[in-house]
């Protein structure tokens, strides 16, 4: 029975400690350790009253201590993440023990769990346990990164990759059961094999398809959003084309008569007609929006697309678009992620530069010799401290907004030759995206 | 001596650009002179072959020529990284971005009634005086850092901060009004820098002037403008060395 006891209490105490590691909280010795021997104690208490043998409640644990760590820090996705990937470090290392330890005596792995017998033995093992699953999970939260990031990667993009790590615990948990439990008979040992292979694929097949279906969704979706820009761009540059193409009419109309003027030799007529018609059609010339003429300069046609739709909403929000690109320009970034980023600039740009008494943005794309910029500026009014930009969650716009910046740092922190600087003056606040050629 | 090149296409702008940046050299006093004023771009970049100096530009940005101004200034960069390039242009070929960003231009002109112009030029030329007349010590307090990437020119009192920025082989820049990002380690910017700079920690080198706060259990250092940066043991130790050789007297009293 003691013996027993301590046995649960260690691997409680281990799974504990290594989610403690990986939550990234400090450990508190006297109330995790009484946490730890009432868990224990209780779950011994059940399995001897309700005359159950060995590990088969180890379930009750994990329970137990995700209510634990529910209860100081609120959270569930995380919890449960870190609580599963503790299992997996743990049985790893169980594994990996046994096999240090038969290595050393020289004996089978399988007979290595006889030696569990053998206090000294076993004393050794769980040393070597708690070595290894701690250095894992250390090695493991360094490659994480912090928890805030893990969590968002989670609900936004690998949700099917939180279930398949949730499928791989249970796996393990069920695999190391099977066998871990002496008093199973060889029948029942295979009926439990075959219903967790039952249970895991059944899991791993539903994460597949929801992967496939939502992968589906969001390409049909990107493809309407790109087709909806490239009609919005071309209609706009028809209208421009019409103009175009009226100004031509009138400019030979005005032609023609001037030569009457002269064939005539009526200066005075000439001048008054000069002063009206042609200073008035010169103007006229001004009014003709060209801003989107300057796009055709942009190879890639999704960049394009994303540019009028943007500039078209933000002339619609009353904002002056001046757009500066003189040569032709590709940038040499993933294509999605590229727009993203720009749409997130030009998104916060307009959303600034409406509330301005001026409103104007101004986007230059300009290539040089070893790198393209991307220049978006815009007019702004109450600027917060420029570094407040740069923090996470950060917003001047109320619940729920201003994770934009935040993404487009984690997409660009994948690039080592892209950079992003913010400069803010005379009322004026500009994002700067360099894109270098050297990779 | 500041040599002025200017390159218009068209003679008579070319006459007038000339004789208004005469006219205010001789009204000013500058110490500058019109060494080139030509039609053709190659008879600018023939000039500055061996060129040692920082010059002044004018250059028309429609040179109806096989190159435009804006090539021919980065044709001119090439051998006059600091010289001051100044865009002569239309409203409608308007574009300061580019300007700025593409060759670095110090301003622009835009082409209007004769007034405006000479105005426009008179502000560029006092512009540069004012930048080339400032006291030499005053100058080597500037932080001209330069990267593979990058050249930053500030003084070092605008600086607060570099950080290690979230990607590897990135560092980040924090000034009050802008933020920049280069490739590089913060080994090698530290030793651009002056005693005022202090490594505080792995991933930060801060600069003395600005901190407003140290926290000894937190291990944080506050700035006056509300950012914090951390703080490592030896950090500190190096930071308090630092501080007494400055400020003769004990922190904090």
């Amino acid at each position: 029975m003691m013996v027993y006891f301590f046995q649960s209490l260690s691997t409680i105490g281990l799974v504990l400690l290594v989610s403690k590691i990986m939550l990234r909280e400090r450990i508190v010795i006297i109330k995790d350790l009484s946490i730890l021997i009432g868990l224990t104690s209780f779950i011994v208490l059940i399995e001897s009253i309700l005359k159950i043998k060995e590990s088969s409640l180890g379930g009750l644990f994990l329970l137990g201590l995700f209510v634990y760590f529910f209860l100081s820090n609120k959270k569930v996705l995380i919890n449960i993440l870190s609580l599963s990937i503790s299992m997996i470090i743990a049985i790893l290392s169980d594994i990996l023990s046994m096999t240090v330890l038969s290595v050393f005596i020289q004996s089978s792995v399988l007979e290595a769990e006889r030696f569990r017998n053998n206090p000294l033995l076993y004393f050794v093992s769980l040393i070597l346990m708690f070595v290894f699953s701690c250095s894992i999970a250390l090695a493991l939260r360094k490659l994480i990164g912090k928890r805030e990031q893990m969590v968002r990667a989670i609900r936004s993009r690998e949700l099917p990759s939180f279930v398949g790590l949730l499928a791989m615990g249970l796996f393990l948990f069920l695999y190391w059961l099977t066998f871990s439990v002496t008093s199973y008979t060889t029948i029942s040992r295979a009926i439990l094999l075959v219903i967790m292979t039952v249970i895991v694929s059944a899991i791993l097949i539903a994460a597949l398809f929801f992967v496939k279906s939502r992968t589906s969704i969001i390409e049909l979706k990107s493809k309407e959003n790109e087709l909806e820009q490239l009609m919005m761009y071309t209609r706009e540059i028809e209208t421009m084309h019409k103009e175009i193409r009226k100004f031509k009419h009138d400019y030979i109309n005005i032609l023609a008569s001037l030569s009457g003027y002269i064939e005539a030799k009526d200066m005075n007529g000439l001048r008054a007609y000069f002063e009206d018609k042609i200073v008035m059609v010169s103007q006229k010339n001004e009014n003709i929006d060209m801003t989107l003429d300057r796009l055709s300069y942009l190879e890639q046609l999704e960049l394009k697309g994303l540019f009028a739709l943007k500039v078209l909403r933000a002339q619609d929000a009353g904002i002056s678009v001046l757009i500066q690109i003189v040569e032709n320009i590709r940038i040499d970034m993933d294509i999605v992620e590229l727009c993203r980023v720009i749409g997130i600039f030009m998104d916060n740009a307009i959303e600034a530069a409406e509330n301005t008494t001026n409103p104007k943005i101004t986007i230059a794309v300009i290539k040089r010799s070893d790198r393209v910029m991307v220049v978006i500026s815009n007019t702004v009014k109450d600027m917060p401290p420029i570094y407040k930009l740069r923090e996470n969650g950060f917003t001047s716009k109320g619940k729920q907004r201003g994770l934009g910046l935040e993404i487009v740092r984690d997409i660009l922190r994948k690039y080592e030759n892209i950079t992003n600087d913010l400069k803010y003056e005379n009322d004026t606040f500009t994002q700067i995206l360099e894109i270098f050629n050297y990779t | 001596m500041i040599d002025i090149f200017i390159c218009e296409d068209d003679q008579m702008q070319l006459e007038q650009l000339g004789k208004m940046i005469e006219n205010h050299i001789l009204i000013e006093n500058f110490d500058m002179q019109i060494k080139v004023k030509t039609q053709y771009p190659d008879e600018i970049l023939d000039h500055i072959v061996d060129n040692k100096t920082s010059n002044i530009y004018f250059l028309d940005v429609d040179l109806k020529t096989n190159i435009n101004g804006i090539e021919l200034a980065e044709k001119i960069r090439r051998n006059d990284p600091r010289g001051f390039i100044i865009f002569v242009t239309t409203h409608d070929e308007m574009s300061p971005l580019t300007f700025k960003y593409k060759v670095e231009a110090l301003d622009y002109i835009i082409k209007g009634n004769a007034k405006e112009i000479s105005y426009q030029i008179l502000q560029c030329l006092l512009n540069i005086d004012s930048k080339t007349s400032i006291a030499s010590p005053q100058l080597m307090k500037r932080f001209n850092l330069r990267t593979k990437d990058k050249t930053v020119n500030l003084n070092f009192e605008e600086i607060y901060f570099f950080e290690t920025a979230s990607s590897a082989h990135k560092v980040a820049m924090h000034c009050k009004t802008q933020i920049v990002e280069f490739n590089g380690s913060l080994n090698d910017i530290e030793a651009q820098l002056d005693d005022r700079f202090v490594r505080c920690h792995r991933s930060y080198v801060v600069n003395i002037q600005h901190i407003a706060e140290i926290n000894h259990n937190k291990k944080i250092l506050s700035l006056h403008n509300g950012q914090t940066c951390l703080l490592s043991s030896r950090g500190l130790k190096m930071l308090k060395a630092r501080m007494t050789s400055i400020f003769p007297h004990p922190l904090g009293q």
